[in-house]
């Protein structure tokens, strides 16, 4: 059962992997946000931000000098979504 | 008495999940500050040939798709696009002219029309799916492409230059692009006013209340033989104010660009 899980975020990855050069970046950003609620701590979302942040990004928008657009709202999202996740029913 | 609660997550174990994911964060935007220009160039070098495979599959089943549409639309948009050439052949024979009369007047003055190569590029990725007007093209270095290249849209509309490029893939900035901003001219009065880019093919710029800019006035690049980068859609003025906004839009639609022109 664990091994099952381990190769369908495998294959999650490898697709995210894959959309993140030729999907649009929204459809990205809702993927990356949906798989940090479906998945258990799913690190990978901040690989892909940075990810995005690299091919998308320009240096005229920036936070304090860094192109890290992406990475910034995926960050906070997953440790909201740590506290998210001990308050909703969903995940008990 | 106290009844601790068997399916609550202890405030440890929440606390160490925190403090992993902070630490795992901080490690990411570190190795985002020291090796910054090195990843953006890798991550470039990777994602280009995929998107360059992409592009090429999905234009090839738009072509089959092309077999299945009916006999009456493709009439029907043969007729349009016949239109559309006859208007563009009379355009084009007034631009031949005005073209030839700017040769004469800059030879005139001693001063030798540019000769330039250009390259030819395949647009790759575009905005709506990059979120700051920035395109990817399949030619790089290997093409002879370089940083800060002008870049044009078919029909000789300069549109950005080139910020990043590797072996096989650039990526072009273009003028429209979130906080790029570009010194023109004015067309019809000669002031210079700085563009700002404002994202999906729109420009503003702040100027001040004096200057005379009307809907449709066309604003050059000096630097690219004065060619049009924009033209002017609005223009806001509040009486208060020292300065008024004037918003541009780019004279293409940047969604369909499909090819771009690399201007040595």
């Amino acid at each position: 059962m664990k091994n099952q899980s381990v190769i369908k975020r495998i294959i999650f990855d490898t697709c995210t992997f894959l959309l993140v050069f030729v999907a649009p970046w929204w459809f990205m950003l809702v993927l990356l946000v949906a798989a940090i609620f479906i998945f258990p701590t799913f690190y990978e979302a901040l690989f892909f931000a940075v990810l995005l942040d690299a091919f998308h990004g320009v240096p005229g928008v920036s936070f304090f000098g860094l192109n890290i657009f992406f990475t910034a709202i995926i960050s906070c999202i997953f440790i909201v979504s740590i506290f998210l996740k001990t308050r909703l029913r969903f995940y008990q | 008495m106290i009844y601790l609660q068997k399916n609550r997550k202890s405030k440890n174990g929440l606390g160490r999940t925190v403090a992993v994911a902070v630490a795992v964060i901080a490690l990411v935007v570190g190795v985002k500050i020291l090796f910054g220009a090195a990843l953006d160039h890798a991550v470039l070098s990777v994602g280009g040939p995929i998107a360059t495979v992409y592009v090429g599959v999905k234009n090839k089943i738009a072509f089959t798709g092309s077999f299945l549409r009916s006999r009456s639309a493709l009439v029907e948009e043969n007729g349009n696009l016949k239109n559309e050439l006859e208007v563009s052949s009379v355009k084009l024979q007034r631009f031949d002219s005005v073209l030839n009369e700017n040769r004469i007047l800059l030879e005139s003055y001693g001063r030798k029309t540019a000769t330039t190569s250009s390259i030819f590029g395949n647009v790759i990725a575009k905005p709506p799916q990059s979120p700051y007007d920035v395109l990817i093209i399949d030619i790089g270095t290997e093409n002879g492409v370089a940083v800060a290249d002008a870049v044009y849209a078919l029909g000789g509309i300069p549109i950005g230059r080139v910020d990043e490029v590797t072996g096989n893939t650039a990526k072009v900035i273009m003028f429209s692009s979130n906080g790029e901003e570009t010194p023109a001219i004015h067309e019809r009065t000669g002031a210079t006013i700085i563009l700002m880019g404002s994202g999906g093919g729109n420009l503003e710029a702040k100027i001040g209340q004096e200057t005379n800019i009307e809907k449709k006035d066309a604003i050059v690049l000096p630097q690219f033989n004065g060619a049009v980068v924009a033209t002017a859609v609005e223009v806001e003025s509040t009486v208060t104010s020292a300065s008024k906004r004037a918003l541009f839009r780019i004279p293409i639609n940047i969604f369909n660009l499909r090819y771009v022109e690399i201007v040595k």
